[in-house]
Parts: structure tokens; sequence; C-alpha cells
């Protein structure tokens, strides 16, 4: 099985077979076949055993969108994405061109817009202020740029997921 | 009347908490509910559960009068507030006693005076605790600028100037020298009238880089009051406690004595009794000044309980029984080692520690040696948008600071919460910190610190984490495709579970 695997905003390919053993996967990275010890304790927890003896307990969350993943590493979350074919441009992760929707990444309550459509905004400014938990969280933008569109009003009361602001 | 039933008027970790604490008391527990909350962790757990119907506190966890309702009609015979929600609020507590139940907590009349601010200051200054410097009486506008000079003087420098009707900082100034005084002042009394309409301000020294160190205390309806070995609560972050610890790091066991004292001296002045704390800011030179006394069961008590072999939730239920206190003074003053708490929230520290709500997917609870974990959460549950973000407080108890430290450590590494983002991450970074290592804290540093490192990730991803996940990606990815052949291909996917074992049996011979 060929995969095109993302992360950390690059694009590598590996080759996976079964290996000799129960549980060996055999993986071909570049020049190089790593024959890892492959344990799937099922609800995504899969206990890896590297060439080396290294142990990983890892955890492998299923993301919505196909092919998209949270690894869970010794404390720390890395999203992947995986596919079979190779993708023409970027998945999300990497994206810097075009427009750049900021969503809500929690339902709660928008209690100030700050921005207009047309206001020229910084990296990190705040765009859009949300009311959720008892807390007011002030989303920023991710890089500088134009505000395009506004797609919400003060005390409207948003879902998770739901565009707030456009930029470009 | 023997108390049998107890009603947790709260959610969460701490309902839980109490409800153990009831368990082992062989005493029966009633939970309540919102509607987010019917498959929480402390409803499950209750021996009953009733619900509030809605979701907001206003509707649910902070309604008098549908909780009453419930303990009458599960016949419960006493209410435990836990902390937040109503546990400070004095109409509860008369409402509980109207209605025939025990409240597990003090008085109304105590919880009113102990709950604002001025009495509660007087209460200290009359029970002869040291308070923050500052002027008796409001500077009122007709006060001249001599005179002005002269309270200020008397106050010591640096100071703040405060307006009487003040919040929100509006009114407010810092003093470090006498020279700019009469020029703030002037400022702070105009600012005070247009957002007040009261130009009367007052003079209080301002502490610079305090630490946060409190005494709880238990008193029982018979006199006797017996302070504890204190907490240091001083890594705050934007004022909310985030670590905290017992006993206090380069703490002297005369400042513990003396302050210990002074706790229980404002208890008795105030007539306090069951569970309490008493907070006090303590300067560069080791003085230390009252703060304020929060009339309830704190977040942080487990750290007491670690160090102290004392169950508090026990005592507090012991108490409002009527139990006479039998505890050692000297055991309660006396920490057996050191223990160290971490408040988890559903908190993306990396994105300025923005609440995070939603389902827990997997859950990897630490354990083994010195670890406790007072969790409210388990897999499957959707932490909800209504309440406070905090899932869990994992506390750390070793012979000496650094052996809790270090287990605290490694029981962070052992924590795994999947579906949302945690505050664990951060508390890695915080306990490897050399001022923290050092013992070395006050209130302004980790706000300053996270100011300075603006936005850096708390724990960094390095090649190794890249390479693990990578190898994950194409394993799962992979284990997925040949799991969905063998579903399709008939006779395999049946193979039963003990074929299989005993095929890797065979092959370990």
């Amino acid at each position: 099985m060929r995969l095109h695997i993302e992360q950390g905003g690059r694009v590598r390919q590996v080759t996976v077979s079964s290996g000799a053993l129960p549980g060996e996967v055999a993986l071909h990275l570049d020049d190089t076949v790593l024959v890892c010890d492959v344990r799937d304790l099922g609800h995504g927890r899969l206990s890896l055993r590297l060439p080396d003896g290294s142990m990983r307990d890892v955890v492998v969350e299923m993301d919505p969108i196909p092919g998209h993943r949270t690894v869970h590493v010794q404390g720390v979350r890395v999203p992947t994405m995986a596919s079979t074919r190779v993708r023409r441009g970027a998945s999300g992760v990497a994206a810097h061109a075009g427009p750049l929707r900021i969503v809500a990444p929690m339902p709660g309550k928008v209690v100030r817009l700050p921005v207009r459509p047309g206001d020229r905004v910084e990296a990190h400014q705040p765009v859009v202020v949300i009311e959720a938990m008892k807390m007011e969280n002030a989303l920023s933008a991710g890089r500088a740029g134009t505000v395009r569109e506004v797609l919400v009003q003060e005390g409207m009361s948003v879902e998770a997921g739901r565009p707030l602001v456009v930029l470009e | 009347m023997p108390m049998k039933t107890i009603l947790i008027a709260n959610r969460g970790e701490i309902a839980v908490r109490i409800m153990r604490a009831c368990r082992e008391m062989g005493l029966g527990t009633v939970a309540i509910y919102s509607d987010v909350d019917r498959e929480a962790r402390h409803v499950r757990y209750a021996d009953r559960a009733f619900p509030l119907v809605g979701n907001a506190p206003s509707d649910t966890y902070l309604r008098i009068d549908k909780i009453l309702d419930i303990a009458r009609l599960s016949g419960a015979d006493a209410v435990h507030p836990g902390y937040g929600f109503l546990a400070e609020n004095e109409a509860f507590a008369q409402a509980c006693l109207e209605a025939g139940l025990t409240f597990i907590g003090p008085t109304p009349d105590v919880i009113a005076r102990m709950g604002s601010k001025t009495t509660a200051r007087d209460c200290a200054i009359a029970a002869g605790a040291p308070v923050v410097p500052g002027t008796q009486t409001p500077v009122t506008p007709d006060v001249a600028d001599a005179e002005v000079q002269r309270l200020a003087d008397a106050v010591g420098y640096p100071l703040m100037v405060k307006a009487v009707a003040g919040g929100g900082g509006k009114g407010m100034r810092e003093v470090r020298e006498a020279a700019t005084l009469v020029d703030a002042v002037r400022t702070a009394r105009s600012e005070a009238l247009g957002a007040f309409g009261d130009a009367a301000v007052y003079f209080e020294r301002r502490v610079l880089r305090p630490r946060h160190v409190e005494i709880q205390l238990l008193a029982d309806q018979h006199g006797t009051v017996i302070p504890f070995v204190e907490r240091e609560c001083s890594v705050q972050r934007r004022h909310q406690k985030v670590i905290e610890e017992s006993p206090a790091p380069r703490f002297s066991d005369d400042l513990r004595r003396r302050m210990a004292d002074a706790a229980a001296a404002v208890a008795r002045a105030a007539g306090y009794t069951n569970a309490g704390t008493i907070e006090f800011l303590v300067d560069a030179d080791d003085a230390f000044y009252f703060l304020e006394m929060n009339t309830r069961l704190q977040v942080e008590h487990p750290v007491t309980e670690m160090v102290t072999g004392v169950d508090l939730v026990q005592w507090q239920i012991r108490i409002a029984r009527g139990e006479r206190l039998t505890l050692s003074p000297e055991q309660a003053l006396t920490p057996r080692g050191h223990a160290i708490e971490c408040r988890v929230y559903a908190e993306d520290p990396d994105q300025r520690f923005m609440p995070r709500p939603g389902r827990i997917t997997s859950l990897a609870v630490p354990g083994g040696p010195g670890i406790r974990d007072d969790s409210g959460v388990e897999v499957g549950f959707e932490v909800p948008i209504y309440y406070d973000s905090m899932i869990s407080k994992l506390i750390a108890w070793g012979t000496d600071r650094e052996q809790a430290r270090c287990r605290m450590l490694r029981a962070l590494g052992e924590y795994h919460v999947g579906g949302i983002p945690t505050t664990l991450p951060f508390f890695r970074w915080m306990l490897e910190q050399p001022a923290f290592i050092r013992g070395e804290l006050d209130t302004t540093m980790l706000d300053a610190e996270l100011e300075r490192r603006a936005g850096e990730p708390f724990v960094p991803v390095t090649d190794a984490h890249l390479d693990a996940a990578l190898l994950a990606t194409a394993s799962s990815a992979f284990l997925a495709a040949r799991r969905a052949t063998h579903a399709a291909l008939p006779g395999t996917a049946a193979r039963s579970g003990w074929a299989t074992a005993a095929r890797l049996g065979a092959l370990r011979k």
C-alpha cells in the first residue's frame, strides 16, 4: 500500500506491507525499510515497537475530514493527512494563499466584532470575540489581510465550526 | 436526627469527591443535574439523581427553589454545596435551614459577614490579624493636600490610590514616591468621580511581587478551631490559581505558626464553624497580611489532605452532625512530606488558554506511588460549554518537594486526554521552570513569563514525535485497509479470538 503522508508542513511517501511475524508492519520510507511491531489495542490506541526496540504508545484520532488524523505521541498532538493519491496543492494544514476563514472553535455567543469589511488586520489581531464557558475568547487572524466578509452579528449564538469572518 | 442522605448541590469533580466521602461513611447520595450533565460522572456515581431542567447555571445549579424541591422529593436530610455555585450564598444556607435541612458549612450570618470584603477586613483587624496597611477612613475631596500627604506618608510607599466606590482598575493609581502623590490623587479623584460619581479615594500599601499563602481550618460547633499547615497558591494565571502546594516552599516553622494563629483568631472572632480558608499575602520580607476568607471547601483541599492524612470532607460532614473535632492540632500543623496539585482544564494552552469544550474520545489516567486524580470526567463525556472548564485535579505526593515534583512530571507524562486539548502540556513546561524548581514563587511571575514567551508551544514538537506520528499514521491507514479487506472476505471476519490466541501461543514455543 502506497501512501502520501503530510505532517509538519511536508509530504512523505511511505509504502506499507505486512511483515514476516504477526503484528509486524514493514514501512518503506525513502531508501530504508523499517520493520515495526504494531499492536492495535482498539479505540485508536496503537503500541509501536521501533526497530531499535524503542516503545511508542500512541493514540490515533480520526478527524471528521477523511484521511485526516491527530496522532497523540508522548503528550504532543501531531495533525497528519494520509492519502493513497498525490493531492494537487497542499491540504488545509499548509495553505497560505487565498481567502482565510476564521471559524468558531467552540459553540458560544458572539460578543464583539471589532472589524468591518474592508478593514486591514495584522497577524494576531483579534477579529471576533466569542463568549463560551463564561470566558471571553478573542479569535485572531492567523496572518495579515483584509476583511472580506463578516458573516455573523453581535449577540448571535454560533455552533462550533461556523465561519465567522473571511479574510483575503 | 441522624444524617442519612446528602444532596450534593454541585457538579463535576467536586461532586464526585463529596460522594466518595459519603459512600465511605455509609451515607446515601443525591445528585442534581442539568440537561447536558445527564451522562456526567457525578450523576452516574450517585445513588439517585434528579434533573434540574435547563443548562445555564442560572436555570440549574444556581436555582435554590429547584434544589430544595429535589431535597424534599428525595428525602435528603443534608446539603453539601461544594465550591462555586451556591457555596458562599447565605440565602441558600438560610433556605436550607428553613427547609429543615442541615447545611454542611458555616451559618448564614457568618457567610454574609466574611463574604463582604469590608466587614471581613474589620473582623480581621478586630482579631489582631495584620491587614495590608492603608487609610482607615475615606480620603474625601475636601481633605487638603498637606493632610493627604501626611496620610500617605503614614501608609508608606509604594502605595495604591484606589476609589472607594471603585472596581475594574478605574480611579486606581500607583504612587512610588511622595513627590508624585498629590498629582496621582487628583487624577484618581477625577476618574473616580467620572466613573462612579464619588471622588472619595483611599490609600493601600502596594505589596510588590506578593506570594499567596492560605490557611485551611476546621471549626466545630463546640468552639474548637484547628488551623492546618499552609498552602502556597502563588502560581496564578490572571488571578486564577493553577498550581497549589503544601507546605509552602521557603517557609519557616515560626512563620507557619504565626500565620496559623492569626487565621485561627480570625475564625474565632467570626464565630466560624465547618471548613474554611483564610488567604494571606506574603511580601518579600515574609510579612503577611489578611486578604480574605473563603467560607467553603477549596478546590485545592487535597494537598492539605495528602500532607496531613486528614479527610477534610468527612470532617465537614462530622462537624455538621455536631461531632467534636478530635484531631491533634500538632498533626494538622505538621506536614508529612510535600504535595502539589495541577488543575487540568479543557483549554488549549497553545492558543492563549482558550476553553475547548468537546467530547473526550480517549482517556488514560495516571496512577502509581503518590498520585491522586480527582476527576469529574470519563471517556465519552462531552465537556459542556456552560460551566467552568476544569476536568480534573492531579495531585502528587512525595517525601519532599523535589520528589513530589518529579512524581508529578512522571504522572503528567502518563496522562492522556483525547478529543480535546487540555492544559497538561502547560504543566509539563511549568514544572521544569527554574524558578518553580527553586520554589521562588509570586503571583505575578506566571503572567509575566507567559507575556514574554508569547505563544511559543509548551511542549515543542521534535523529530522523534514527527517520526512516531508518521509511522503511526502509516500503520493506522494500513491496518484499517487490511480490516476492510478481511471484513469483505467470507469466513475471515468471524475468526475466533481463541484461535488467534492459540496460533500466537504456538509461535512463542
